[in-house]
């Protein structure tokens, strides 16, 4: 298990420079000048190219590359060309806020899909089974850009319930949690329920059946466990996605996450600050999977790793 | 008598019921949503953007000058001035100014913060702006000297309205761009990226306290999250920041004010001299008879616009009513298109006179005038085939100059100083916004006379005869001035809409409890 764990870390930094090298390609590639996205129309080429000079972005490509490797072996991610702070300074304050959202929308998925997929498989072809599969249908259809003003409308305008939109307190994070956590819970209930079909129809459950366990037992820790291991591969995909960021939603409720914070750099070409998210949500999705993992070993002491 | 004393008594409540409840009122917080984050920072002398601006406002108020509603000047730190030539400023500034950290405002401090611009080490993105200056001076404790190389009309303009920053705190704070301290009516608390920024009154601003006690901007990206908000009643002021499709239900809405008036905002079409068809001036002549553009203002947006024939605004000194006004003619555009050598092949028949491209971006409102003017050309035989792409590659390629024909809008014009950037024969790509190599002798000679002419009457006639000749000329088809709007509760007083955007009325704005 160790040498596994090792083996994992150590895989890490290929993929890191490999993201690095993909990324710095891509964001200088593309058309458009941070410099002159800043000064505005009415910028002359002086003007430009001075503040270019005074920034570095005329050295030739190679040489930028090369300081912006050396400075990330040192940790250092560079400053962002709009606001000159600290790229990983402005990355880890917008992390909370993603890390909360993502938190809460996993907390809505899981109390939705794990009950409602489980009691689908063991009630296969009732209504709740037929509901639960139209749910799911409807929350893979719903794009997060329709379903998220839905919510707006009908919870604040309506209702006035809750905020439109913000950060703050808990009742900001409650209408982006639902919006994300719905369409997570939508492929997340699909994959419980077909997962535990199949553990349900497994020769150890009628065993224990034939035993006389109670049935909620026979469900929950001998069938549940074994059918949440290709539940937590999917999860933990989702989860990595979100904790780089969720674009629309984030937009759409103001959530200050690191999904806006990553277009808008785009948006400005500020390199640097592209650069640092791409990493950072490389890195995440690394670190995720390799969670996902070291998980497996737990949830089932069949899958070791040598 | 006792029944005179209640009549009079019910005359006196209702006086001070009717009459007072119109009398503004010390307290409250007014939260306004910003449509993108400020995230460049506070600091007069590096911020560039318009989200950055407006914070900025509100914690300066203004520089030696403030732009007022009609786009003049007035002192602001300043309490005078006086030029003993036409290249020298000489500001005798007001005593008992305060930061807000208590620390007086002086000539020491308008000197350091044009000079560290002049710095190469600051690195600001306003130092090209300053081009012209040649020094700034420190006489005394209150006087302030400017000498530029040569004249410049525009200088004042377009330089001395950004805010001071203290010396003593800004050569020491590397973070001052995030830890602001201004002299303005709302002193800086705090900004969280990406979500808002919170400033409380001034107590000691020198232009008597603010009614308000705290301003919050909230960072709401999204049009249709800001309609929610405004609609809800969890925001209290929205300015420019609303679709034109939704402002007609929010004027329904009896909890809200909207305020509509003009601004100086220009959309126009641009034409490459480039291009062989649109180099000959019959013809760029006849595409803009062909444009019916009062169509185009009230079907692409919604009636919020004035029909324009100048980048110049009706509200700018320098503006001329008689540059000439390209009514929608479609018969006199295809006789031009024939006098130009044009013919239709066909007649009604499908085959076009020429074929060119119109760039645009992705925002769906710049492609729907896109498709509009499509139309209107195909109706005189111009092909037109649409270009779209995202804002940042179409505004490359705008810049270098590739391109037939494009739409944008000049944003915040506040001065005919911005000819030289747009007419000028030497801001072709890639020295400037002449970017459709648009080559006017004449036009170069008049730019150049109207930045050096200090004496207002003469500069207007130089800039009539300017805009006469671009409005012949036609590198531009003017389309429209965008009215300014500004949706708000109504509980909120004393907002005046200024036609650049300016928030400098918050200062007097006041909140009903």
């Amino acid at each position: 298990m160790i040498r596994y764990i090792i083996n994992r870390l150590l895989l890490t930094i290929p993929v890191v420079i490999a993201v690095s090298v993909l990324v710095f390609l891509f964001i200088h590639l593309i058309p458009g000048d941070p410099v002159e996205m800043m000064l505005g129309e009415t910028a002359t080429i002086a003007n430009v190219e001075e503040i270019r000079h005074m920034l570095g972005l005329d050295k030739p490509l190679g040489i930028q590359f090369l300081d912006f490797m050396k400075n990330l072996l040192k940790g250092d991610l560079g400053k962002s060309i709009v606001s000159r702070r600290p790229v990983m300074q402005i990355v880890l304050e917008r992390y909370p806020a993603t890390i909360k959202l993502t938190v809460a929308s996993a907390i809505v998925a899981l109390i939705i899909s794990i009950p409602l997929g489980t009691l689908a498989a063991v009630k296969h072809y009732s209504w709740i089974d037929n509901l639960s599969m139209i749910f799911a249908l409807l929350g893979v259809s719903m794009p997060n850009f329709w379903l998220g003003p839905l919510l707006i409308i009908l919870f604040s305008l309506t209702l006035g319930w809750l905020p439109p939109s913000g950060y703050g307190g808990f009742k900001y994070i409650i209408l982006p949690a639902i919006t994300l956590g719905t369409a997570m819970s939508a492929s997340l209930t699909r994959l419980v329920r077909s997962s535990m079909l199949e553990v349900l129809d497994q020769e150890y459950i009628k065993t224990a059946r034939a035993k006389g366990l109670r049935e909620r037992l026979v469900i929950y820790r001998h069938a549940l466990r074994n059918a949440l291991i290709p539940v937590i591969t999917v999860f933990g995909m989702q989860i990595g996605s979100l904790l780089s960021g969720a674009l629309i939603t984030e937009t759409i409720f103001s959530w200050p996450g690191v999904g806006r914070l990553f277009i808008e750099s785009i948006f400005r070409r500020d390199f640097p600050l592209v650069q640092g998210c791409v990493l950072i949500i490389a890195l995440t999705y690394v670190f995720v999977n390799f969670i996902v993992d070291i998980t497996y070993g737990f949830i089932n002491p069949k899958i070791r790793y040598e | 008598m006792r029944r005179f004393f209640i009549i009079v008594m019910t005359l006196i409540a209702l006086t001070i019921f009717i009459f007072g409840a119109g009398k503004p009122q010390y307290g409250g917080t007014l939260i306004i949503a910003l449509d993108s984050d400020p995230n460049g920072g506070f600091d007069p002398r590096l911020s560039t953007s318009a989200a950055e601006a407006r914070v900025m406002q509100l914690v300066f108020g203004g520089g030696l000058f403030i732009r007022e509603k009609d786009m003049s000047l007035r002192p602001f730190v300043a309490e005078s001035y006086e030029m003993p030539d036409n290249k020298t400023f000489v500001f005798h500034l007001k005593k008992g100014i305060k930061f807000h950290n208590g620390m007086e405002l002086t000539a020491e401090d308008v000197a350091y913060t044009y000079n560290s611009i002049l710095d190469p080490k600051l690195k600001s993105p306003k130092k090209s702006g300053l081009s012209n200056l040649e020094k700034v001076e420190v006489v005394d404790k209150y006087t302030v000297k400017f000498v530029l190389k040569k004249p410049d009309a525009w200088f004042a303009q377009w330089n001395l309205t950004m805010g001071i920053v203290p010396k003593a705190v800004a050569e020491k704070d590397p973070n001052f761009a995030f830890n602001p301290v201004g002299y303005g009516p709302f002193k800086f608390v705090r900004y969280e990226p990406g979500n808002q920024v919170v400033l409380e009154a001034n107590e000691d601003y020198f232009e008597g306290r603010p009614y308000l006690d705290k301003v919050v901007l909230r960072i709401i990206p999204d049009p249709t999250t800001r309609f929610a908000e405004i609609k809800a009643g969890t925001v209290d002021l929205v300015q420019n920041g609303i679709s034109d499709e939704d402002l007609p239900l929010l004027e329904k809405d009896k909890n809200l004010v909207v305020v509509k008036e003009p601004g100086v905002i220009i959309r126009y079409i641009a034409f490459n001299f480039k291009n062989p068809y649109l180099s000959n001036k019959l013809v760029r002549q006849a595409i803009a008879y062909a444009l019916d553009v009062k169509t185009i203002i009230s079907e692409v947006f919604k009636g919020n616009a004035q029909w324009a024939n100048s980048v110049l605004a009706p509200m700018i000194k320098d503006y001329n009513p008689a540059a000439r006004w390209y009514h929608y003619d479609p018969e006199l555009s295809k006789w031009l298109l024939d006098l130009a050598g044009y013919p239709d092949p066909d007649g009604d028949g499908p085959k076009k006179r020429f074929t060119v491209t119109y760039k645009c971006t992705t925002d769906p409102t710049s492609y729907m005038m896109a498709q509009i003017v499509q139309q209107y050309l195909a109706d005189v035989g111009i092909d037109v085939k649409i270009e779209q792409y995202e804002w940042a590659t179409f505004y490359a390629q705008a810049k270098k100059g590739e391109f037939d024909m494009y739409s944008l809008q000049w944003v915040g014009i506040d001065s005919p100083a911005i000819y030289r950037y747009i007419f000028h024969s030497n801001s072709v790509p890639p020295n400037g916004a002449n970017r459709g190599f648009y080559i006017n002798p004449e036009i170069d000679k008049l730019i150049e006379e109207g930045e050096v002419t200090m004496d207002p009457d003469k500069r207007k006639e130089i800039y009539a005869k300017l805009q006469e000749i671009v409005g012949d000329d036609a590198p531009y088809v003017h389309i429209c001035w965008f009215l300014n709007h500004v949706v708000m509760s109504k509980k909120v007083h004393g907002f005046v809409l200024y036609p650049a955007g300016d928030f400098a009325s918050i200062a007097k704005v006041w909140k009903e409890k």
